[in-house]
């Protein structure tokens, strides 16, 4: 079944190292909704995630010679799409180095709960996280990249991401918990 | 144990995806690869009726999965005129503050917390009621199980006007029964409604007390053309709304995107265009007149500032313009410094124009008849 469907977009990938436009549209159909919520996520903006991931693409369609079948066709386009969303943040200076780093750390123990909530509720509380934390806490939550990663693509230190992912999760978890106490 | 929420999380990731990408951004990509490829020449002009065809199969599909989509963006672009239900503190409510509900109408959105879930409704929805009359179903749920106000809820609609539909809460402040349950409303056929959902939950004191309160929030709601169900720990607001017909006439901007700093040690040439558009002044001035916030990106900073004479000298001799320059600190940075340079271009005399043709365009279509069109353009 993994194979199959590799199989399926590696075709559709040939066909757009040639630039064919049909392909790059039924690539963009397959990847656009998960890449723009990575996007939404990441930049907590509308009008910032339709931007980036309109250039993620661009930028992947021109650049999709560079995909050497080294990795899944996915985790390339993520990481494209990523880096956009640092490069954009980084301009805004949202990511700058004075706000990292000034967070302590509170291990509280919480109350065991259910926990059901709306996917909208939670969406709503990842947008409300600092920029900085909030990008650390995605990549490592919801797109699988490990602090070494995150620390490469942040360009700052493992312990840096990993305060920050632990800073979020407190976070989230505060505001979730008192939505649904 | 501690875990519970990322588990969960991290189970329903797919979940999370809940923005759907729009159509005229696969537009924006494909021109923008076309621009990349009308630069190769002239060879790929040969596939361009067969791309095009392609394209318009593959797009109509597209559109037609976006049509959903652009009605909420209508919805949403409505409530942001939406007003609060009611202009209180969180302290005075006990509302539970990390989801508060916000009395600043501004952020109304943003710090509304959709707390409704199960997802019977969307935060905004159209309901078009034009041929049929529809019902629709309104679902409750209490939130913490405690008894709620049920037992005072009237199952009757109350109709104080053409598009209200509220139910009454009763005159009793008793709590007894369980709150949840699904009533029904139904909207007369000849309109279209917008049902706004907005929910958020609150804790009165043991005793109810709050309950004055919500009573005058009720009263509130009544006064607009709203759904209000109000449980004791659990809030419902579904308004609807009569729309009017769409007006097509929707300002867009491109979005301006402010410049980083460049240090000119690194970079020291910079290129830009000599603009004179002095549009922006004007428009802005007309949605401040007319009461309205104008859009962060219809505020283009170089036509604000081009729009006023700044009596610059003509140029002299054989320069076919004349440069002036001003430095002044910056009013919000002390440290920083801006310098203003003023170029002035030769000034043509008007007598001494060549003759013109002037070719007028009337427009007679319906687009005209929008209030905020020149009058002096209509017929």
């Amino acid at each position: 079944m993994e194979t199959l469907v590799k199989d399926i977009h590696h075709d559709l990938i040939t066909k757009c190292k040639t630039d064919d436009r049909k392909a790059q549209f039924e690539i963009y159909k397959l990847y656009s909704k998960a890449m723009y919520n990575i996007c939404t996520r990441m930049m907590a903006n509308q009008e910032n995630a339709k931007d980036t991931l309109q250039e993620a693409f661009i930028s992947a369609f021109h650049n999709i010679k560079s995909y050497r079948n080294d990795s899944t066709f996915g985790a390339w386009l993520k990481r494209i799409v990523v880096n956009q969303c640092v490069k954009h943040l980084k301009k805004q200076q949202k990511l700058s180095e004075t706000e990292f780093d000034k967070f302590e750390l509170v291990n509280e123990p919480h109350p065991e709960n259910e926990f059901e909530p709306d996917p909208k509720i939670i969406q709503e509380a990842i947008k409300k996280l600092p920029t900085k934390s909030r990008t650390v806490w995605t990549l490592y939550c919801l797109e699988g990249y490990d602090h070494q990663e995150i620390s490469e693509i942040l360009n700052v230190s493992v312990g840096t991401s990993k305060s920050q992912y632990n800073y979020a999760k407190k976070l989230l978890k505060d505001q979730l918990q008192k939505v649904l106490s | 144990m501690k875990n519970n929420i990322y588990n969960h999380i991290k189970n329903t990731k797919e979940e999370l995806d809940l923005d759907t990408p729009t159509p005229e951004m696969w537009n924006n990509i494909e021109k923008a690869l076309d621009k990349k490829k009308n630069k190769r020449g002239f060879f790929y002009l040969r596939y361009a009726a067969g791309i095009a065809l392609v394209l318009t199969a593959g797009f109509t599909f597209w559109m037609s999965n976006g049509s959903k989509e652009s009605k909420e963006q209508v919805a949403k672009y409505d409530s942001e005129k939406a007003i609060p239900i009611a202009s209180m503190t969180p302290e005075e409510y006990n509302y539970d503050n990390s989801y508060a509900y916000s009395n600043n109408e501004s952020s109304y959105n943003e710090n509304t917390k959709h707390v409704n879930t199960k997802k019977e409704f969307n935060t905004a929805e159209i309901i078009n009621s034009e041929s049929t009359e529809n019902v629709i179903s309104v679902n409750t749920y209490d939130m913490s199980g405690t008894n709620g106000l049920s037992s005072n809820i009237s199952s009757e609609p109350l109709l104080n006007n053409a598009d209200t539909y509220a139910w009454t809460d009763g005159n009793g402040t008793d709590l007894v029964g369980n709150s949840a349950g699904t009533y029904d409303v139904k909207l007369p056929a000849g309109k279209t409604y917008k049902i706004e959902t907005e929910s958020f939950q609150y804790f009165p004191d043991n005793n109810g007390n709050n309950l004055n309160q919500l009573q005058s929030q009720f009263q509130e709601g009544r006064t607009r053309n709203s759904i209000i169900y109000r449980d004791q720990d659990g809030y419902f607001d579904i308004d609807i709304k009569e729309i009017p017909p769409e007006t097509t006439n929707r300002e867009t901007y491109e979005h301006v995107e402010e410049n980083e700093f460049i240090a000119t040690q690194t970079e020291a040439i910079s290129t830009f265009s000599i603009d004179v558009d002095v549009a922006s002044y004007s428009n802005i001035r007309r949605m401040i007149l007319n009461g309205q916030k104008p859009p962060s990106d219809a505020v283009r900073i170089e036509e604000m500032i081009n729009y006023f004479d700044y009596h610059y000298k003509n140029p002299e001799g054989k320069h076919p313009f004349s440069i002036q320059t001003e430095v002044a600190q910056a009013p919000w940075k002390a440290e920083h410094q801006l310098l203003k340079i003023g170029i002035q271009g030769k000034r043509i005399a008007n007598k001494n124009l060549p003759k013109n043709n002037l070719v007028f365009l009337l427009d007679v279509s319906g687009s005209m008849m929008d209030a905020n069109k020149l009058g002096l353009l209509k017929i």
